[in-house]
């Protein structure tokens, strides 16, 4: 940590500032590199072309998922509050991330290839058969993205400033600044190949913190564990989580079916939902789910909860903020560099995050909205019109978390808001909405007119909780229960309801997204290996191998 | 769709569901009682140690399902094939 009386960016600073500027290089280098590679076209801006593999693909969807609320929040929040209530939760939302990287995902993957949609809300309202809907969704879904993009830059500027004493606005406007040159250049292929690099580093921070803080206990983890179960056991159970809230019996139940369900919704974040539409072939997607579980087990369950929970809670650190127990014991324990390289790691944490985020808020205008009314518009203008949007919107984004978080006299908060809130209570509950397009996809009696209307009322329902949460009790009866709780399931009856009560889908467009799009997810996952032994004889009698669809 | 696929694909959802399941029923749990500060191995805790065998599961299951399910040929009209 920083002595008060040097100047931040001298000392440990002065390494932290170092390493920022050499990774910072490396990621511009990655933008241009990028840009040069692309054909200039929202396709391959938007979706890497539609070209990631395995590699690229784990990184870019593993890493899109693990923010700075992973390498710092999860151990801090284990630290503070024990491993009882997080692990259930943080489990839920692997489950269904992982269903849709890999399994839902692959409608996505062949609707995207057959007809060449560019983003998921486009592909969904085509498939309802009303396009013209598609700003509606794309509003609503951009305005939850630009909430949990805030989170992002405020992370950075929290363990910045935490780390070397930097000044909040150091920190929050530099990360912002270097994803977003690095986005503007190269899109989601400089997205996913910064992905691959800052991931590395985030996993070679991670392991080694956890290495080193291993090495340094005196009797190893069992003599640790055993210490900490007597003196705070409570971080190996479940402590109240209700506070001065005190609910009992039938608030309980509504209160973690909230929880739980904001879990579900991690599969609907909208920027995930682009991420099955940049893979190359549908087998990469079929293998991503196992990679994520056992790396996602490691780095979770493993490490984080045993260096906030065991480690954190053994060794003398001194005093110090739950969040900061990850980058407290890099720094004590393997010194200065050390820590500062781990401060990278949370960096990348929060960049690899945010990248798919700017891209996905760039479309949502320029091919979501604009695009809906001006179907002419050229390749090249789309394009500007994109990258144009994710500044925008990267500068909303940090503004309102600026705000939240720094600025919340200004606007009369009575405190800061806590960075889980961003995602949590505020952006996760939003993009639950999404599940009616989703359910589209593979039921055939879905209706625009059932999945708008379920959309609106599910949206109302959602910002009435919001702005006004004695409503909540006022319908329900019960204390504390999340406006989610309401919102979804109104939402879906009135999807199922009114796409009964309505005219069904013309046949052709069931033919276009059901049938035709099952043969062509056939035909890609049986055809590779049936045209592999055709490819290898051409090759052998140096005849020219004319590629495969996709 | 083949009667070995067929039946990958229902064990396969069987296990999401009971997954899916037994986080729900864990988190009201956590919520409503303390757990017992058991470990594993000397240093694995009760929660972890749940989560691990928890993860496992779902990887062997995600392992199996890629391994064994093929898709089938959709006929024309009827809902099947790939996207399950």
């Amino acid at each position: 940590m920083q002595s008060d009386m040097e100047p931040w960016y001298s000392g440990m600073g002065a390494i932290v500032l170092a390493l920022v500027t050499v990774l910072s290089l490396i990621l511009i280098s990655i933008g241009i590199i990028a840009y040069r590679a692309s054909k200039k076209t929202a396709h391959d801006y938007v979706l890497a072309g539609g070209g990631l593999g395995l590699i690229v693909y784990f990184f870019t969807s593993a890493f899109t998922i693990m923010s700075a609320w992973t390498f710092y929040g999860l151990a801090g929040y284990v630290y503070g509050s024990g491993m009882g209530i997080i692990i259930p939760w943080y489990m839920f939302i692997h489950l269904f991330q992982a269903l849709l990287l890999g399994f839902f995902g692959l409608k996505l993957w062949a609707a995207s290839r057959l007809y060449g949609h560019v983003t998921p809300l486009t592909l969904f309202c085509s498939r309802l058969g009303n396009e013209k809907i598609t700003p509606i969704f794309s509003a609503v879904n951009l305005v939850f993205l630009i909430v949990y993009m805030a989170l992002q830059p405020t992370a950075i500027a929290l363990g910045l400033n935490i780390l070397i004493g930097a000044p909040f606005e150091f920190g929050f406007f530099y990360g912002v600044i270097i994803s977003t040159i690095m986005i503007v250049l190269g899109g989601m292929r400089s997205a996913a190949w910064g992905n691959v690099i800052m991931g590395i580093w985030f996993i070679i921070a991670f392991f080694g913190t956890f290495a080193i803080a291993v090495a340094a206990l005196p009797g190893g983890l069992p003599a640790a564990a055993q210490a900490v179960s007597t003196s705070t056991p409570w971080v190996y159970s479940n402590p109240d989580p209700f506070g001065p809230l005190k609910l009992t019996g039938i608030e309980r139940t509504a209160y973690a079916l909230g929880y739980i369900l904001s879990g579900f919704s991690g599969c609907l974040w909208i920027h995930l939902l682009y991420l099955p539409m940049t893979a190359k072939h549908p087998k990469v997607l079929r293998r991503y789910p196992p990679l994520q579980m056992i790396l996602f087990c490691i780095i979770f369950t493993v490490m984080a909860c045993t260096m906030g929970a065991t480690i954190g809670k053994y060794l003398p650190l001194g005093t110090f903020r739950a969040d900061q127990v990850v980058q407290v014991l890099a720094s004590t324990l393997g010194g200065t560099w050390w820590g500062a390289f781990v401060y990278i790691g949370a960096f990348c944490a929060a960049v690899t995050t945010i990248v798919t985020m700017q891209v996905a808020a760039g479309s949502l205008f320029s091919i979501d909205i604009i695009g809906t009314f001006k179907k002419d518009l050229p390749e090249r203008l789309r394009l500007i019109l994109t990258r144009i949007f994710l500044v925008v919107a990267t500068v909303i984004a940090a503004y309102f978390g600026w705000l939240a978080t720094f600025g919340w006299k200004s606007i009369g908060l009575p405190g800061p808001v806590p960075l889980a809130d961003f995602l949590n209570i505020l952006a996760s509950p939003g993009f639950a909405l999404n599940v009616v397009l989703l359910i589209s996809l593979y039921w055939k009696r879905a209706t625009w007119i059932g999945a708008l209307s379920s959309f609106v009322v599910g949206f109302a329902v959602l910002a009435l909780g919001y702005v006004y949460p004695p409503f909540m009790q006022a319908v329900t009866g019960v204390r504390g229960v999340p406006a989610l709780v309401l919102a979804l399931p109104v939402e879906l009856v009135v999807f199922f309801v009114v796409s009964y009560l309505t005219k069904p889908a013309p046949p052709d467009l069931i033919e276009n997204y059901f049938t035709k799009v099952d043969e062509y997810i056939y035909q890609s996952m049986t055809e590779e290996k049936e045209a592999k032994p055709v490819a290898e004889t051409k090759e052998s009698k140096g005849e020219a191998v004319t590629p495969k669809a996709p | 769709m083949s009667k070995k696929t067929s039946t990958i694909s229902v064990v396969f959802w069987v296990v999401v569901a009971l997954l899916a399941l037994s986080t729900f029923v864990a988190q009201y749990y956590a919520f409503t009682n303390p757990v017992q500060y058991w470990f594993y191995f000397g240093w694995i805790a009760w929660w972890q140690m749940y989560s691990i065998i928890w993860y496992s599961v779902a990887a062997v299951i995600y392992v199996v399902h890629l391994k064994y399910w093929r898709p089938s040929k959709p006929s024309g009209g009827k809902e099947s094939g790939g996207a399950e």
